[in-house]
């Protein structure tokens, strides 16, 4: 089992009467890809500013790199870099400029990691344009090029692919499997885009209204989006009933419009269509589906409302 | 800390805004004698310079610049978020504040003060130093606005870190300063008293202004001759009051940035 980098523990952040964050706990091991999945306010960036320091959450505590202190946890920062919001830019400063200041402010010695960093992002030939006349996407690729001019252990990137165009997402979905491989950079990211992450992401961490809604690796996730039939019949309420009683389904779930999901006996579907006939349902559909990411994640928005993992 | 510093010194010299305050800077010492003719009456010597007031409005000039380069230099980056990553680096809040204040110090007070010596320095080279006023006294003068500079740095400073942003801490810097102006001329005309000059509150101009003068025949020619002599009360008064007013402005923006979340 490899380390814990940053472990939260009932990390609570209020804004007035507001709770931005409630009683969140996590860990993220060191080598992973983290998904940090939620919609608009559901308090994804605000996680990512008390990691940074930039906000002083009301309760709870966070570690990072096993430091609590003030001093340990600036120490651990120096170890890790960030992206949030707005990716990093003077606008009446070149891409270089922006990176040297940069590279001032962290105290770092070699002028030559400025050329390697826009060489990996591909951003060395913009020369002497401001950043004022960038791209949305170049911005993101400044932003990234910020982060990883310090080589980082550990990035937490809000959003990093936003603005970026499909072959500019595959590229940088591409670079940060490729940091994570060879130089084992553990990466945290944040999106609405699940699909996206879904290529990419070890574990997620999915967030709403300030609440963990549910914390998965990769291969859980997978499960949880598993296979189900779809069922519908000419009396679904006595489906229902059939399907849990006298076929033993456990996961089963009416959707609103009565429709009938089982998740469990996949293999057997013969035996419960006969059992349902033999009980006086006729089923009228009978299909089998899978559950996307996105699917899942609504569901679990869903379902969990007032409830925490 | 160290770093601050330079990461910040690195953004001003890349700020048109700055290098438009140094050109104004550099500037206006040969405009001012265009729109005053008693300067060139005598000839432009350093002492005409004084005697004529020409030096309060190159000062008024200094004053706007220490402003607008205190307030960028704490706060140039707070509007568009580019502060935060200073945070997000690892440096503690007590060395970004320091880091960021010193910036703001070296700036709008050591290069300010620089400057005020710049005309000066001028117009003894090329015109040499004249008789209305004492070389020593005007240099005193001159050396003790470096704790005005002090006291409206620091305020600068409370500003734009309060406010978040350069602009609006210039601006309304700018209106206190007025605002300030006529409550104390108001004041002084209830009470009929130098309340200015007494509280040493904004006592720049005063500093760079000798005051008292009298006439003298030298060589046959009448002279005004001015008394540059700074009183001991003026020097103490200046030295504290600019002082203390610095340490409360600086402590409250501490107090501020150490507990406040950013943006």
């Amino acid at each position: 089992m490899r380390e814990n980098v940053v472990e939260v523990n009932k990390l609570t952040k209020q804004y007035g009467k507001h709770k931005a964050l409630d009683e969140v706990s996590f860990t993220i091991r060191k080598g992973s890809i983290v998904g940090l999945i939620g919609p608009n306010g559901a308090g994804k960036t605000t996680i990512m500013k008390i990691l940074g320091g930039l906000a002083f959450p009301t309760g709870g505590e966070m570690k990072l790199y096993g430091a609590a202190d003030e001093k340990g946890l600036n120490h651990a920062r120096t170890r890790m870099s960030f992206m949030i919001e707005t990716p990093y830019e003077k606008k009446n400063m070149t891409a270089r400029e922006n990176l040297e200041k940069q590279r001032l402010q962290k105290g770092i010695p070699d002028k030559k990691r400025i050329d390697e960093v826009l060489d990996i992002v591909d951003l060395k030939d913009t020369g002497k344009k401001a950043v004022k006349n960038f791209s949305l996407g170049m911005k993101q690729r400044l932003g990234l090029a910020n982060a990883l001019l310090g080589k980082p252990e550990l990035m937490i990137l809000d959003e990093p692919t936003n603005g970026l165009d499909p072959e500019g997402i595959v590229e940088i979905r591409e670079l940060f499997r490729k940091l994570n491989k060879d130089e084992d950079i553990t990466i945290v990211i944040s999106s609405h885009i699940l699909s996206e992450l879904s290529l990419l992401c070890t574990d997620y961490i999915f967030i709403n209204n300030g609440r963990i809604k549910g914390i998965f690796t990769s291969d859980e996730l997978k499960a949880a989006c598993s296979e189900y039939y779809l069922i519908d019949t000419d009396n679904n309420e006595r489906a229902g009933a059939i399907l849990t009683n006298d076929c033993g389904i456990g996961r089963l779930e009416v959707m609103e419009d009565g429709k009938i999901r089982i998740y469990d006996g996949l293999d057997d579907i013969r035996s419960i269509s006969k059992k349902l006939y033999e009980n006086g349902v006729i089923p009228t559909e009978l299909s089998l589906n899978e559950v996307n990411l996105e699917d899942y994640y609504m569901k679990l928005v869903k379902d969990s409302e007032g409830k925490d993992v | 800390m160290f770093n601050i510093i330079r990461s910040q010194n690195y953004t001003l010299r890349r700020d048109m805004v700055v290098w438009i305050v140094f050109i104004t800077l550099i500037v206006t010492p040969f405009l001012i004698p265009q729109y005053m003719p008693e300067l060139g009456a005598e000839g432009l010597t350093v002492s005409a310079y004084f005697a004529t007031q020409a030096m309060d409005f190159y000062f008024f000039v200094i004053y706007f610049c220490a402003l607008i380069l205190s307030c960028k230099a704490v706060a140039s980056d707070a509007s568009d978020k580019t502060i935060n990553y200073e945070f997000l680096a690892g440096h503690n809040r007590n060395r970004i504040f320091c880091g960021r204040m010193l910036t703001a110090f070296l700036w709008g007070v050591v290069i300010m003060w620089l400057f005020s010596l710049y005309p000066v320095l001028v117009y003894e080279l090329i015109y040499g130093w004249g008789r209305e006023t004492d070389r020593w006294g005007i240099l005193f003068r001159i050396t003790m606005t470096l704790f005005p500079l002090i006291r409206i740095c620091a305020f600068n400073v409370l500003l734009a870190s309060l406010l978040r942003s350069a602009g609006k801490g210039i601006a309304v810097s700018y209106a206190m300063l007025m605002a300030g102006s006529l409550v104390a001329s108001v004041l002084q005309e209830l009470y009929n008293k130098d309340i200015i000059l007494e509280l040493g509150l904004t006592n720049m101009l005063w500093l760079i202004s000798p005051g008292n003068h009298r006439n003298v025949v030298i060589d046959g020619k009448s002279i005004t001759v001015f008394d540059t002599a700074l009183s001991t009360e003026m020097t103490v008064k200046t030295i504290i009051i600019s002082l203390t007013l610095a340490m409360v402005y600086i402590l409250l923006a501490y107090a501020e940035f150490k507990r406040r979340d950013r943006d």
